[in-house]
């Protein structure tokens, strides 16, 4: 008797989130990279400019960015992805609190857009990393079913 | 030591602090997922278990029109290859002959 048998995916049924949070850092990295003094745009950016330079700004934040995507890219064909994710995104809630703190200046007399996005970001982080942590299981099941019974190949014409 | 007082000592330190909680939570939340997944049975096992119940195939009356069609064809068939054969209902042997040209024998 024949039958088809559909490779499970990983819990998660969308990682958007992840690729927010992702895309938003490695845009913000991009910014700062950027040919150009953003830091001296307003008095926002001085508690930035305070702990280090804008280039090494954008290196921390864009190295983060490109783990997260690479890690969502490789997206389970590689066992680890999901610790990976939970890791880069554990790093992401710390980065994104980091910044919402910075960004928080009731010196000017406002709360700061600043610090409420990253704030928002942070959160996600956080309901990212419980996500990837779910996944984390589900690849160690998926794969421990997957060596024991491994599937049949694709016969020859088709791309697996 | 006041309140107020604490909060001046800690004020350089307020985004280090926020960062530290932010990852204390993010990891709390991969504990919780870890812990969430290990309790909840195996999602993954629904998908590799097949159908206990036959699929219902549901057929409309074009597709009964061509299983009719294939069906007179598949008769009309056994009758053309009977009277090629001369093979009966009771004679089957016949049917088993081959149109060898001399020999006869299996190749």
């Amino acid at each position: 008797m024949r039958s088809i048998r559909s490779v499970p995916t990983v819990f998660t049924p969308s990682r958007d989130l992840e690729w927010h949070c992702a895309g938003t850092d490695a845009l913000l990295a991009l910014v700062l990279a950027l040919p150009g003094r953003t830091f001296s745009t307003g008095p926002i950016w001085d508690r930035f400019a305070s702990v280090m330079p804008e280039e090494h700004w954008a290196l921390l934040i864009g190295s983060i960015a490109l783990v997260r995507i690479a890690a969502l890219t490789i997206n389970g064909h590689w066992r680890r992805t999901p610790l990976l994710r939970a890791l880069t995104a554990l790093l992401g809630a710390g980065l994104h609190a980091y910044l919402a703190t910075l960004f928080y200046m009731p010196t000017l007399g406002a709360f700061g857009t600043g610090a409420a996005f990253s704030a928002a970001l942070a959160i996600s982080d956080v309901r990212s990393s419980f996500r990837a942590g779910r996944d984390i299981v589900v690849a160690g099941r998926v794969f421990a079913m997957m060596r024991a019974a491994p599937p049949a190949p694709l016969p020859r014409g088709f791309a697996s | 030591m006041s309140f107020s007082a604490i909060l001046d000592i800690l004020e350089p330190w307020k985004a280090v602090l926020a960062s530290g909680l932010g990852m204390l939570a993010a990891a709390s939340g991969i504990v919780g997922g870890v812990i969430k997944q290990r309790w909840v049975p195996d999602t993954t096992a629904p998908n590799q278990v097949p159908a206990t119940r036959a699929a219902t195939l549901r057929l409309d009356a074009a597709d009964r029109d061509l299983i009719g069609d294939a069906r007179e064809a598949a008769t009309e068939l056994t009758h053309a290859i009977r009277n090629l054969t001369g093979a009966t209902e009771d004679n089957t042997e016949a049917l088993n002959r081959r149109p060898s040209g001399g020999g006869g024998g299996r190749r």
